[in-house]
């Protein structure tokens, strides 16, 4: 490896570090475990609460990012996200009748919210394959098209749910769907969200080559010897099952896997050898930064003690960059 | 490496692009396959490499029938390069001739001795060595060309097949595309080009392979080619002989 891109390697992780210690330094609503240490109980809301939403949103910026980019290799697309193909309008749809037809909480004593929204993306996954299969034996385009049309049925869907709903089930369910970390208790959800997360992240890097062919052109992968069908496929399923174990237990966070690829891109270029490890090495570095303004932002301005969604904040900031990257970015790394 | 066509057909959104096409390419033949566009020119190319599925009949390389093999294994054996190139210009030059190696290398190692040679060879025959790090987005039109044929020859095949490779390039382009192609050849491997320009296959020798609606028209030694009234008929277009005073002949559309 060049020692330009050693380097970079080095600066990313630094930066993710510091990112981190931000986070535990500047706390909540303007006050940090740290300040507070050695008081009773501190110990157990650091264990349970802040570490445990750090390390939440490290993994889920780095699993988005990844995922982002599988899907812009997979579409040629540097506008395709990990909701592109509605694996979110499913999870979406899963909660919201979770929580507007069983009311959310528990259900015998077990969490309903997230286990459903991870059946809502699972379904929808599933559904688009097979609909993209059944059509033209799972091409790029059918199955962009059945991802997109099942996401506008799902969107349709939690709409009419929301129409029909009781006003506190409301509140719960437009809450889930703004995507967050603050439900993050204990390292349950972090350790079930990298059962899905890890293998999936695996093929990533198992497959890089072939993600690197799939973006010069499907004609051209295939006359390497990239066996197209089976590349799609497993591309498709570990990119859907990524974002499908962090939507689950967060919401749609918008925006990461959009605005991360795009700018490690114009950092580390487009092999992904070197382009996924900087997406996850940027993607934990750049949420846990959302979350940290996330949940100060209200108390900063307005002294209030409520946290704003984080996916609210990363569509802000991911927005205003991706119009400065457009506005400020030469032309000498064209995208298409 | 010995390609064989058996009564290949092939349906393409529900009209036959190619009927009963028996064809045979011996190992370090040269071959142009030639045509009227909408002849099946591409098609028979990309069937011939599994690209597209066959409604009938089947192609055989070096005696296996291509549906037993492995795309993989099918990249260890015939390189090629598609007419369009729709994909990402982000890449740098050295990233899209390495791409090459794909069939060679394990998912999860990194290049060996023998994929760096192959793509220092590649690199060489298509003098890219000063555009490595260059992104392709980046390059001319001719450049760019060289780069896609550079990494097909870092496939290190025994046939390499090309589809219009000089198609939209300047005359210094096409003389350099030229070169690269008869060096290739004359290293006894086959070669396998799809073409317009009729210039080309005197170029590069071997035989011709001419279609129309589908069927082979003629397949014939390139010699067949100065003949006007055979073209005018595949064509539907007249052509002039022309003989130079060093006594080479070529084939101009006569208008």
């Amino acid at each position: 490896m060049p020692e330009s891109r050693t380097v970079t390697y080095l600066l990313l992780a630094v930066a993710c570090l510091a990112a981190a210690a931000a986070s535990l330094g500047v706390g909540t609503c303007g006050e940090s475990i740290l300040v507070r240490w050695g008081e009773p109980g501190s110990l157990h809301t650091f264990t349970r609460l802040t570490l445990p939403r750090l390390v939440m949103g490290m993994v889920v910026g780095a699993a988005l990012s990844v995922a982002g980019t599988m899907f812009q290799a997979l579409f040629r697309n540097p506008l395709a996200c990990p909701y592109t193909l509605g694996v979110s309008s499913g999870a979406s749809l899963g909660a919201c009748v979770a929580i507007l037809v069983f009311g959310g909480g528990l259900w015998h004593g077990w969490p309903v919210v997230g286990p459903a929204a991870l059946i809502g993306a699972l379904v929808c996954m599933v559904t688009v394959y097979a609909i993209a299969r059944l059509r033209s034996g799972c091409t790029t385009g059918t199955l962009l098209l059945a991802g997109i049309s099942i996401g506008f049925v799902c969107s349709a869907v939690i709409v009419l749910l929301l129409f029909l709903a009781r006003t506190h089930n409301l509140r719960q369910a437009l809450m889930w769907m703004m995507g967050s970390l603050d439900d993050v208790v204990g390292f349950d959800g972090v350790l079930e969200s990298l059962i899905m997360i890890v293998p999936a992240a695996g093929v990533a890097a198992w497959l890089h080559r072939d993600l690197d062919l799939l973006m010069m052109g499907e004609a051209v992968a295939a006359g390497r010897g990239v066996d197209l069908v089976a590349a799609r496929r497993l591309v498709y399923v570990a990119a859907s099952l990524m974002t499908a174990g962090v939507v689950a237990r967060c919401g749609p966070i918008g925006f990461v896997g959009l605005i991360v690829p795009h700018a490690m891109r114009s950092l580390v270029g487009s092999s992904h050898r070197l382009l996924i490890p900087a997406c996850a090495l940027a993607g934990a570095t750049f949420l846990p930064l959302c979350d940290l303004l996330a949940r100060n932002a209200m108390w900063w301005l307005r002294q209030e003690s409520r946290e704003l969604p984080v996916g609210v904040l990363t569509s802000l900031v991911g927005g205003a960059f991706f119009l400065y990257l457009l506005l400020t970015r030469r032309g000498d790394r064209p995208m298409l | 490496m010995a390609i064989e066509a058996r009564g290949l057909t092939v349906v393409r959104i529900g009209r036959t692009v190619l009927r009963d096409v028996d064809l045979r390419i011996d190992d370090g033949e040269r071959v142009c396959i030639i045509g009227p566009n909408g002849a099946g020119k591409s098609t028979l190319m990309a069937a011939l490499l599994g690209l597209l599925p066959a409604e009938r009949g089947e192609v055989r390389l070096d005696g296996e029938p291509l549906a037993r093999l492995g795309r993989r294994e099918i990249g260890r054996r015939v390189a090629y390069m598609p007419q369009v190139h729709e994909g990402h210009q982000g890449f740098t030059v050295g990233e899209v001739v390495e791409s090459g190696r794909y069939a060679h290398v394990h998912p999860l190692a990194g290049l060996g001795e023998a994929d760096r040679q192959a793509v220092g060879r590649a690199v060489e025959a298509c003098r890219l060595g000063d555009l490595l790090d260059r992104p392709v987005g980046t390059l001319s039109g001719g450049e760019r060309q060289k780069v896609w044929l550079a990494a097909a020859l870092a496939q290190d095949t025994p046939a390499l097949f090309l589809d219009e490779p000089t198609a939209a390039l300047d005359p210094r382009h096409q003389a350099d595309l030229i070169g690269i192609m008869r060096r290739y050849a004359a290293a006894g491997r086959t070669l396998v080009v799809v073409c317009h320009d009729l210039n080309l296959p005197p170029a590069i020798g071997g035989r011709v392979v001419a279609l129309r609606d589908g069927a082979i028209a003629f397949d014939a030694p390139v010699e067949r080619l100065f003949d006007p009234a055979g073209l005018a008929a595949l064509y539907e277009a007249p052509f002039v002989l022309h003989r130079g005073p060093d006594g080479r002949r070529s084939v101009h559309l006569d208008v």
